[in-house]
C-alpha cells in the first residue's frame, strides 16, 4: 500500500530523516513513537506532500507519488490530520463539512453545526478537524498526534470515532502519538523512531504498558 | 440634482472596484495594491476598441473583461511564490509597470495626453448620455456586478477562498488546489475592475494614465480597510464613505487646493485610527493583523 524508500528530508539546512524506509500495508494501523525531534511528524509531512524529500521515493499502491502536490494526494485518498488540528475560524461547522465534496448530508453529526469554528472549544475544534478528514473514505489516514492538547476523555472519543470509521475497511493508518496509553487499543503495529531513523520496526504491543522501560530503552531518557 | 447623480455614479464605480478587490484581499487574504492597474487596463482595452476600431460598448466590454482577466495572470502566477510583504511589493511593482506602460506607450495610449472623445454606450436606439441615464445605467451595472460577487462569495468557491485565507496548508490537505484558486480569484477581480474601468471611460469620455496610479490603488484598498473586508457591506460602506467624505469638505468652504491635501490627511488619519482601534474596519469580518 505505502512504501517509503530511502527517504532523506529536512528543513532548510537541517536534515531530519536519514535514508528512512518504511512499508505500511492495507488495513494496518501503524503507530510511530519516539522522542521529540525523532522525525515522526516529518514522516507524515513527507507522505502528505507538505514537505518534499531531498532523496528517496514514495509509492502508494504501486504508483510513485513523490512529486505530487498535497491536494493531489488528497484526491488519491490520503487523509491528513495535521498537528494541532487546524480549522478555519470564520467558517461554520457546516461550511467546514461542505468544503469536502458530497458530504452535505452528513452535517448533522455535529450539534454545534452553525457555530463558527472560532468560538468552538479546543476539544470541539480537534474533533472537527478529525471529522473533516473522516468525511471521505481514505485509503491512507495520516494522524499527527490526535490526542495533543485535548483532555484524555476527548482523545479516547477521537480514537473511537476513527476506529468506528475504518472498521471493516482496508484503510491503512499511520499515526504519530506521544501519549502511549492510547495505542494498545488502537494500533496494530508499533514503530520506534530515533534521530531520523527507524530504531525498532515491530515493537510488541504489550511492551507499551511499561512506558518507563520504553522511555529508558528507546527514547534514551 | 446633477451633482447628486454624479456622486452616485462615482459611488457605483467604486463599489464595483472595492467589492472586486475584496475578493482578493478580504476573501483570499492577499493584500494587493494593484487594483487600479486592472481598472486602467480594462478602461484602455475597451476605449481603444471603441475609439480606434469603432466597436460598440458591449463587445468592447466583453473583450476588456477577458483581456484584463488574462493579463491578471502576469501578477497572479508569479505571486504564487510570494507571501506577505513580498506579495505586496510584487503587486506594487505590477502597478508601476502598468502605469509606466500607459504613460510611455504613446503610439497606443497617447500617453499623458490621454484619449478623448470616447463614445457613450448605446443599446439598440438608446444612447446613455446625460446624468440621469448614467445614474440608472451605472446603478444597474453595479447591482448586476454586486449580485454576481455575492453569489461567488456564498458559493463553494467563496468558502474555499476563506479557508485558503485562514490556513493554506490545511486547505491543501483537504484537497484544495491553492494556486488555481488564487489565479481564478485574480482573474475574476480583474474582470470586474475592467467593468468599472469601462464605466469610468464611458462616463468621463476621456481617460489618461493619472486616473490609474498607485494612489488610486491605495484609495481602493482604503475603502476595504476603512469599510471592512470579507463581506459585502464593508467594501460598500467604505466606497460610500470615501467618495462622500471629500465632497463634504466642499461644504466647509475650504479652498480646493487645501481641500485636496485635507482629503489625503483625513484618509491617513481614518486608516490609522481604524487599524489601531478596529482592525476589521467599520463593518468587516476579516481583521488586518
Amino acid at each position: 500500500m505505502l512504501l517509503l524508500t530511502n527517504i532523506t528530508a529536512g528543513y532548510g539546512m537541517k536534515q531530519v530523516l536519514h535514508n528512512l524506509s518504511l512499508e505500511v500495508s492495507a488495513g494496518e494501523i501503524t503507530a510511530l513513537i519516539g522522542p521529540n525531534g525523532a522525525g515522526k511528524s516529518t514522516v507524515l509531512k513527507i507522505v502528505a506532500g507538505v514537505l518534499k524529500p531531498i532523496a528517496g521515493s514514495i509509492m502508494l499502491d504501486g504508483r510513485d507519488i513523490t512529486l505530487l502536490q498535497t491536494f493531489q494526494r488528497f484526491h488519491l485518498s490520503i487523509g491528513y490530520v495535521m498537528q494541532n488540528a487546524p480549522v478555519f475560524n470564520s467558517l461554520t461547522v457546516a461550511e467546514h463539512i461542505r468544503l469536502i465534496k458530497g458530504s452535505k448530508e452528513q452535517c448533522n453529526r455535529h450539534s454545534a453545526l452553525w457555530k463558527t469554528a472560532g468560538v468552538l472549544s479546543g476539544g470541539e475544534r480537534h474533533r472537527l478537524a478529525v471529522e473533516l478528514v473522516l468525511q471521505r473514505q481514505s485509503k491512507l489516514l495520516l494522524l499527527d498526534e490526535p490526542s495533543a492538547g485535548v483532555s484524555p476523555g476527548i482523545a479516547v472519543e477521537i480514537y473511537q470515532r476513527i476506529k468506528e470509521q475504518i472498521r471493516g475497511t482496508d484503510t491503512a493508518v499511520l499515526v504519530v502519538e506521544q501519549n502511549l496509553q492510547f495505542l494498545p487499543d488502537f494500533a496494530t503495529r508499533i514503530v520506534v523512531m530515533r534521530n531520523g531513523e527507524i530504531f525498532k520496526n515491530n515493537l510488541p504491543l504489550d511492551q507499551l504498558k511499561n512506558t518507563e522501560t520504553i522511555f529508558k530503552t528507546f527514547y534514551g531518557e | 440634482m446633477n451633482y447628486f447623480f454624479h456622486i452616485i455614479i462615482m459611488i457605483n464605480i467604486y463599489i464595483i472596484l472595492s467589492l472586486s478587490l475584496n475578493l482578493i484581499v478580504g476573501m483570499g487574504g492577499m493584500l494587493s495594491i494593484c487594483h487600479a492597474a486592472f481598472y486602467g487596463i480594462g478602461a484602455y482595452i475597451g476605449t481603444l476598441l471603441m475609439v480606434n476600431l469603432g466597436w460598440t460598448f458591449l463587445p468592447a466590454l466583453l473583450v476588456a473583461i477577458i483581456g484584463t482577466a488574462i493579463l491578471s495572470l502576469i501578477i497572479s502566477i508569479p505571486s504564487l511564490r510570494l507571501k506577505g510583504d513580498y506579495f505586496i511589493l510584487g503587486s506594487m511593482g505590477f502597478q508601476s509597470i502598468v502605469f509606466i506602460l500607459l504613460y510611455n506607450w504613446t503610439d497606443l495610449t497617447r500617453g499623458p495626453y490621454g484619449i478623448s472623445g470616447i463614445p457613450s454606450p448605446s443599446f439598440l436606439d438608446l444612447k446613455i448620455s446625460g446624468l440621469p441615464l448614467w445614474f440608472v445605467f451605472s446603478t444597474t451595472v453595479m447591482f448586476i456586478c454586486s449580485m454576481f460577487i455575492i453569489f461567488l462569495m456564498k458559493s463553494p468557491f467563496g468558502r474555499t477562498l476563506k479557508s485558503i485565507r485562514e490556513d493554506e496548508l490545511a486547505a491543501a490537505a483537504l484537497g484544495k488546489n491553492i494556486p488555481l484558486f488564487k489565479i481564478k480569484t485574480f482573474a475574476l477581480a480583474a474582470g470586474f475592475a475592467a467593468v468599472a474601468g469601462m464605466l469610468f471611460a464611458g462616463y468621463m469620455r476621456y481617460i489618461d494614465p493619472t486616473s490609474f496610479t498607485m494612489m488610486e490603488s491605495v484609495f481602493i484598498l482604503s475603502m476595504i480597510i476603512i469599510g471592512g473586508a470579507g463581506n459585502i457591506r464593508g467594501p460598500v460602506i467604505g466606497a460610500i464613505v470615501l467618495v462622500v467624505l471629500p465632497e463634504l469638505l466642499r461644504f466647509l468652504g475650504m479652498p480646493d487646493a487645501i481641500a485636496a491635501n485635507m482629503r489625503q490627511i483625513i484618509y491617513g488619519l481614518a486608516m490609522i485610527i481604524l487599524i489601531r482601534c478596529r482592525p476589521q474596519g467599520l463593518l468587516g469580518d476579516y481583521k488586518f493583523t
